[in-house]
């Protein structure tokens, strides 16, 4: 479904990832683990056309069902964009105009692709943070992004892109602003997310416990190159690079089952 | 904000006040020259010795410096500022007339600045670096680096004089008299602030809030007015407040210039003509409105920006 051919992408003169090739398929839950400057983030902001500053995409292409992404006008990125493919991010809540409410960018987030009236907006916008377990859905509408916790934030961002049952869902360290346990029932709700919308899930992340408990396919990163790949039992009982080894042993109780 | 909040800024700003009143009681009363000898002159007779005395006696002069304050401030506070010496008027009527042409001159100079200002200054911002970006920011450069009273020359020459299209003296509020002063203060301050909103939008442009609205198909030009412009245009708010503030005390210069009757041009005559009462009401008026307009703007801060009203 989402294919990258050689991807390289740079900033300013600094390659930033080189011959990034990898493909997900459907249903399919795909991570990127990787310390920070690995390459990981600008994979996929790439993907969506939002590399930040001076980055760009130098080589390869981007497919999505057989189509590329690169040089999309504005107009063709709106069918992508929160609608095909839907992003959420390390902190969801800094992902919202801080002073307006949440439920003023939901109704907009909604009326930008749908022809629907406000009034049912709201309630398609409330009826979504209710899906995702945000049990006082009217209030948090009423709400802005300050006056939510980290978890709640992350819920709202979620419940935000699945709106429109996105295809693809692109995860760039959902986890790592939250605390342990907001962090693993994050993780499960994502997982839960594969069931109930058939989305693929590619997950950007430098925690290899959230890698290892929600990917069927792990790629390891470093500066900029993917050094390990393949399904997730296998990279985390027999890695092969010593770097993954590295990474696997600095995840207290790695080896055992509970990987989370 | 709290009524407890407002009650303690207005006390505030009543203990500045006062501060501000004693001091400057006392730098008029510390200063070199005679306003009696002034107020003669002004009249172009020489006076005797002892006439000049029997002024003073009538005016209070020859008291102790805590006794003339003290006779002042219980006079204030009754809603008496005493009488212009060079006049013979009372001082809270002369003030007060020419409040309303500073207000009228101050707000219009602010709307035709941020007309200029806020668009020159998103247009540089999205064309950052470009050649649209280089043409504003030249313009910028040229409205900082003109001073006004050669602006209002200039305008006043080709507008006024050759193309005989607005008036050339304002004396009174008109719309069309007002406008070349207006002008000439908002072209003035227009390149500073397309330079604050060029260097906010970009700023803005940045947050991460702009990426995730982009992310959910939001169109660039919708992220533009409704998200990046509104954040934008907060920090100009203290700005604006300062510029207000220094407006509505007066703008001698361009007053002087279009002979404008507002307040600057009252408090440099009343300067040079050592018009203590004059000049001690005009430095209330000043630190009055300086801090209403602080207040305002605080207040108005607490209803645009979310953050704040709900205290955090």
């Amino acid at each position: 479904m989402l294919i990258y051919e050689n991807v390289s992408i740079q900033y300013d003169g600094n390659i930033a990832l080189s011959n990034f090739s990898l493909e997900i398929g459907n249903k399919e839950i795909v991570a990127l683990v990787g310390e920070s400057g690995s390459g990981k983030t600008s994979a996929i902001r790439g993907t969506m056309g939002l590399l930040s500053g001076k980055g760009e995409i130098i080589k390869g292409n981007i497919l999505f069902e057989g189509k590329s992404l690169l040089n999309r006008t504005s107009k063709q990125w709106q069918e992508i964009r929160g609608r095909k493919i839907s992003m959420i991010f390390q902190d969801s809540g800094a992902m919202l105009n801080p002073i307006r409410t949440i439920g003023s960018q939901f109704i907009d987030y909604i009326c930008t692709h749908e022809d629907m009236n406000k009034k049912d907006a709201w309630e398609k916008g409330r009826l979504m943070l209710e899906k995702m377990g945000l049990s006082n859905s009217q209030r948090i509408m009423k709400s802005y992004t300050f006056q939510l916790s980290g978890g709640m934030r992350q819920r709202v961002g979620i419940a935000m892109a699945m709106t429109f049952n996105p295809k693809l869902l692109l995860a760039d360290e959902p986890t790592s602003a939250l605390d342990v346990t907001t962090q693993a029932q994050i993780v499960k709700e994502m997982m839960d997310l594969r069931d109930h919308y058939d989305t693929s899930i590619l997950i950007v992340t430098h925690n290899l416990g959230v890698a290892a408990y929600m990917a069927d396919r792990i790629l390891v990163m470093k500066d900029g190159k993917i050094i390990e790949e393949g399904q997730t039992e296998d990279v985390i009982r027999y890695p092969k690079d010593i770097y993954t080894r590295n990474l696997i042993d600095a995840v207290p109780d790695m080896r055992r089952a509970s990987y989370v | 904000m709290l009524k407890k909040q407002l009650f303690k800024r207005f006390t505030q700003i009543v203990i500045v006040l006062l501060g501000i009143s004693f001091m400057s009681f006392l730098l008029i009363y510390l200063a070199p020259g005679d306003p009696v000898r002034a107020m003669f002159a002004v009249t172009g007779s020489i006076p005797s010795e002892e006439a000049m005395e029997e002024m003073r006696e009538e005016l209070g002069l020859n008291k102790p410096f805590l006794v003339q304050y003290g006779d002042w401030l219980s006079k204030c506070l009754k809603g008496d500022f005493g009488t212009s010496y060079s006049q013979g008027r009372p001082v809270s009527w002369m003030l007060s007339e020419r409040v309303a042409p500073t207000l009228n001159l101050a707000l219009l100079s602010l709307v035709i600045m941020l007309i200029i200002a806020i668009p020159i200054g998103v247009i540089s911002a999205i064309h950052q670096n470009g050649i649209i970006d280089y043409i504003c920011r030249g313009f910028t450069f040229l409205s900082i680096s003109m001073p006004d009273f050669w602006v209002g020359l200039l305008l006043l020459y080709f507008i006024g004089v050759k193309l005989r299209l607005l008036p050339v003296v304002s004396t009174d509020m008109g719309f069309k008299k007002m406008l070349l002063p207006a002008f000439t203060l908002g072209f003035a301050m227009a390149g500073k602030y397309a330079r604050q909103v060029r260097g906010a939008i970009l700023e803005e442009m940045n947050q991460d809030y702009v990426s995730g609205a982009l992310a959910r198909g939001i169109s660039a030009s919708t992220v533009l007015w409704k998200h990046i412009i509104p954040n934008a245009m907060l920090p100009l708010l203290t700005m604006l407040g300062l510029s207000l503030g220094s407006l509505l005390g007066g703008t001698a210069v361009v007053e002087i210039i279009f002979s404008y009757p507002a307040l600057g041009s009252l408090a440099i005559s009343a300067i040079t003509s050592m018009d203590y009462p004059l000049i001690q009401g005009y430095i209330l008026w000043i630190a009055l409105i300086y801090m209403l307009v602080n207040l305002m703007v605080d207040i108005s801060y607490s209803y645009l920006d979310p953050r704040l009203k709900k205290g955090v």
